[in-house]
């Protein structure tokens, strides 16, 4: 009966995430599938540019995993930890404003497949680093020490052990990032140029010049259907198994020096924005059209949205999250967290702009929903899918000694688990200061703090957009510092 | 445990009191000058895209100046960008019931002539009248034309010395990765780009060559331009309005726009009272108001448009535009697989 119970849980949590897909086909007008010859090529470039993205995170990973091996202490190896995981946090706008102004400060152009992957590497090397650090001084290190210490020689050690040990962790890897660069819209959209290199925006194209709902459908559903199933082949084959790190592990003998690789991710992809916005900034201390601007009811307006936004997305991504943990854990759920990727921005938007409710507040509420189905899945699987799973033995035991369905979720589940929910209730709230891509479909420009940035970016003031995405990535810091202390409370 | 909840519960209450806080602060600067009448009033519900309804758009001021007359709200609602409205019309119409539609260039219009019925608005006289010179008159009825602007490449004068005068100039080797332009599939402009070449070149041949010579394609105007501003490429693809802004707002006569022997492509932006309306008169009044001379006026200013009625007053900087030839107009959108084949 409970086992029963906990299915349909399943059931309904997986209807509610996948209702943009059955709203999109309940509603599309007309399912005009066009499938002829050259259909296929979108899917293929997709699949290419993801593929090679995700070697190129791996090999960028394992190389700035050697940072995460020269620490001596536990909190440096915590503090280079972050420092490799910051890149993804920040908003794509911001990324794209970085790789700009790296391009411009290079002189080249900055579009073409090379771009996207360098980019998604750049995004995504720190996230691979960072497991597979984990991984190899949990399970591989001290292999690793005895091959050493019985002469093998490094090419040995790398290609007898190392890839074989680091096979679970480095297919796990690949197929995240692999998912993640597949369903990227905004990076492949401004710097793939001309070509292809995302089924993301061949989707959004379809439907903006083509209005061919069928095929970007069709597209959309391949796209998660495909991902979905690798996922769960791999979840299947080997799932990685990841503990803490004692202080022991961390040790290893590589020189300190290589802590500086750690940094490599973060300064590119936001150092030289930073810079560059701040030389504008100075050039706007006189102008008094901005500050004018800047104290003007509307701006005051887009701040309240953003900030409205960001706490509808805070609060919701807590209370899905605590809605999935209540249900319970099972393996259909597990699986399909594993493998789940929300549908594409463009059928998202499209879907959720068509229910009900006009007002501001609601289309706040709207976008917000929408923000969150669109990264709940991917959050969650990233922050607190895996520690979950390492709760099952506790939950079995405690379900066997009759505990209720109330002291399952308020004694076990929750204590262990509220740290990685608020935080990746935090990280998407955060990331929604930055979008401009879900909410375009519910405001009008200069609505929200990012959509005023678009916006100017649209009226020629290039300068006040730079200078005011370089203020709201830093309030978004402050804000995620400033809630982080909060969460030691709630935590402790 | 009860302590846990405990916690849990003052977090949740402090964030929903900052939401509380902000809703009313919210609440309060919508409600400032609301009147009384107004929750009696009819409502027209204008849909458009995201520029238009800015606070930086002409979309602010045209409500506040429409409301004063036809004692109604007046109410947009976006569609993200311009391309998006034919399909945000299709999807929400029977819910939604907009009243006005506002923003289709040429070929969008076409298509949404051809798969969604438009009520007929009936133009006095005088806009007939005093039409912009060289610009189709009645082009998509029972859509209406509300501004346009010929398309060109915008260059500093300072970086261009001799600027290229056919399209042909543009495969030079001088010219190697300079110019900005914009994709088709997801820009208004990239399409007027592309239709340019279709109608005037060999449309496959023509961008194969040019590859080298581009030194970006975004997917928005905006960024295309963003990168000219920033000094990464010699030319834009761009409005020739686009020169009023530098002209006149920032005082930079450092600006030119090519002109080219062959003819320039010119958008037009359209307006339509949609089938599915709820107050479709006062729709109608509102896209007639859309071509009375302050409206025009207003519009030109704002969103950096040429007025269709002649007789509007233009903002400065306009007058030191160059006049450019203008190609046939034409309406069929251009052939995307041509863009695609030439890019694979």
């Amino acid at each position: 009966m409970k086992i029963k119970k906990d299915h349909i849980f399943t059931v309904f949590i997986i209807a509610i995430l996948i209702s943009p897909y059955l709203l999109a086909f309940l509603n599309a007008p007309q399912l005009n599938f066009k499938l002829d010859r050259s259909w296929a090529w979108p899917l293929v470039a997709g699949l290419k540019q993801a593929s090679l993205s995700a070697l190129v995170s791996l090999l960028f990973g394992a190389l700035l995993a050697s940072s995460l091996f020269s620490c001596r202490t536990q909190k440096s190896y915590g503090r280079i930890k972050m420092i490799l995981l910051a890149p993804n946090f920040i908003p794509p706008l911001f990324i794209i404003l970085s790789v700009m102004s790296l391009s411009g400060a290079l002189s080249i152009s900055h579009q073409g497949l090379t771009w996207v992957v360098v980019t998604h590497s750049l995004m995504n090397g720190g996230l691979v680093a960072v497991a597979l650090s984990s991984y190899f001084l949990q399970n591989v290190k001290k292999s690793w020490e005895v091959a050493r210490v019985l002469g093998a020689n490094p090419f040995d050690r790398l290609v007898r052990l190392w890839v074989p040990m680091m096979l679970p962790v480095l297919k796990q890897n690949f197929v995240l990032v692999f998912a993640l660069c597949l369903v990227s819209f905004s990076i492949p959209l401004v710097i793939g140029g001309a070509s292809v290199t995302s089924l993301e925006v061949h989707i959004f194209q379809l439907i903006r010049s083509e209005g061919n709902w069928g095929l970007a459908l069709s597209y959309s559903l391949i796209q998660s259907v495909l991902v979905l199933f690798l996922a769960y082949l791999l979840w299947r084959l080997d799932p990685p198994q990841e503990n803490a790190l004692s202080q022991d592990s961390i040790v290893s003998g590589l020189p300190r020096g290589l802590i500086f690789l750690s940094f490599i991710p973060l300064l590119l992809l936001a150092g030289i924005w930073i810079f560059d916005s701040l030389t504008q900034a100075l050039t706007l201390f006189g102008d008094n059209l901005f500050q004018s601007f800047v104290l003007s009811p509307l701006f005051l307006d887009a701040a309240i949205n953003s900030g409205l936004i960001f706490l509808f997305v805070f609060l919701m991504q807590i209370f899905f999250s605590m809605g999935v943990l209540s249900g319970g854990r099972t393996s259909p759920l597990e699986a399909f967290f594993q493998g789940y990727l929300a549908p594409s921005v463009a059928v998202l938007g499209f879907t959720m702009s068509m229910l009900p409710g006009e007002g501001e507040i609601w289309l706040l509420i709207k976008s917000s929903i929408c923000f969150s189905l669109l990264t709940f899945p991917l959050l969650f699987r990233w922050q607190v899918l895996s520690t979950w799973k390492d709760l099952s033995a506790q939950l079995q035991v405690a379900r066997s000694l009759g505990a209720s369905g109330s002291v399952l979720f308020w004694e076990i589940s929750w204590p262990q688990l509220k740290g990685a929910v608020l935080q990746m209730s935090l990280v998407a709230a955060v990331w929604s200061l930055g979008d401009f891509a879900v909410t375009s479909f519910f405001f009008s420009g200069g609505k929200t703090m990012a959509l005023i940035i678009v916006d100017l970016l649209n009226k020629y003031r290039m300068e006040w957009a730079s200078f005011l995405s370089f203020l709201l990535f830093i309030f978004g810091l402050l804000t995620f510092y400033a809630f982080q202390r909060i969460f030691t409370h709630v935590r402790d | 445990m009860v302590k846990e909840k405990g916690k849990f519960a003052v977090l949740l209450l402090f964030i929903v009191a900052l939401v509380g806080s902000l809703a009313f602060l919210k609440w309060a600067l919508i409600g400032r000058n609301l009147p009384r009448e107004s929750f009696s009033e009819p409502m027209v519900k204008v849909l458009s895209y995201s520029t238009f309804v800015s606070s930086t758009g002409p979309a602010p001021q045209l409500v506040r100046a429409f409301k004063e007359r036809c004692k109604c709200k007046v109410e947009f609602y976006t569609a993200g960008d311009a391309g998006l409205l034919l399909e945000r019309l299709k999807l929400t119409q029977d819910k939604a019931s907009y009243d006005v539609v506002l923003g289709f260039d040429q070929f969008a219009a076409s298509k949404a002539v051809s798969e969604w019925t438009w009520l007929d608005v009936s133009l006095p006289e005088e806009v007939q009248q005093n039409w912009a010179k060289g610009l189709p008159k009645d082009s998509m009825n029972p859509l209406v034309a509300f501004d346009y602007a010929p398309m060109t490449f915008i260059y500093r004068k300072d970086e261009v010395t001799s600027p290229p005068t056919t399209l042909k100039d543009l495969l030079k080797p001088d010219y190697a990765k300079s110019l900005s332009l914009q994709d088709p599939r997801s820009s208004s402009p990239g399409l007027q780009f592309l239709s340019w070449v279709e109608q005037t070149q060999d449309g496959l041949s023509y961008l194969k060559s040019l590859k080298k010579n581009i030194h970006s394609v975004s997917p928005s105007w905006a960024l295309s331009y963003g990168l000219f501003k920033k000094k990464q490429s010699k030319f834009v693809f761009s409005y020739l309005t686009s020169l009023a802004f530098h002209y006149e707002i920032e005082g930079d006569s450092n600006f030119g726009a090519l002109i080219i022997e062959e003819g320039h492509p010119v958008q037009i932006e359209y307006a339509g009272v949609p089938k599915g309306c709820k107050n479709c008169e006062i729709g109608k009044d509102f896209v007639r108001f859309l071509l009375e001379k302050e409206s025009q006026s207003l519009i030109a200013e704002k969103n950096f448009m040429y007025p269709v009625l002649g007789s509007a007053p233009l903002p400065k900087g306009f007058e030191r535009l160059p006049e450019l030839k203008y190609l046939p107009f034409v309406k069929t959108p251009p052939f995307f697989e041509v863009w695609d084949r030439a890019f694979e």
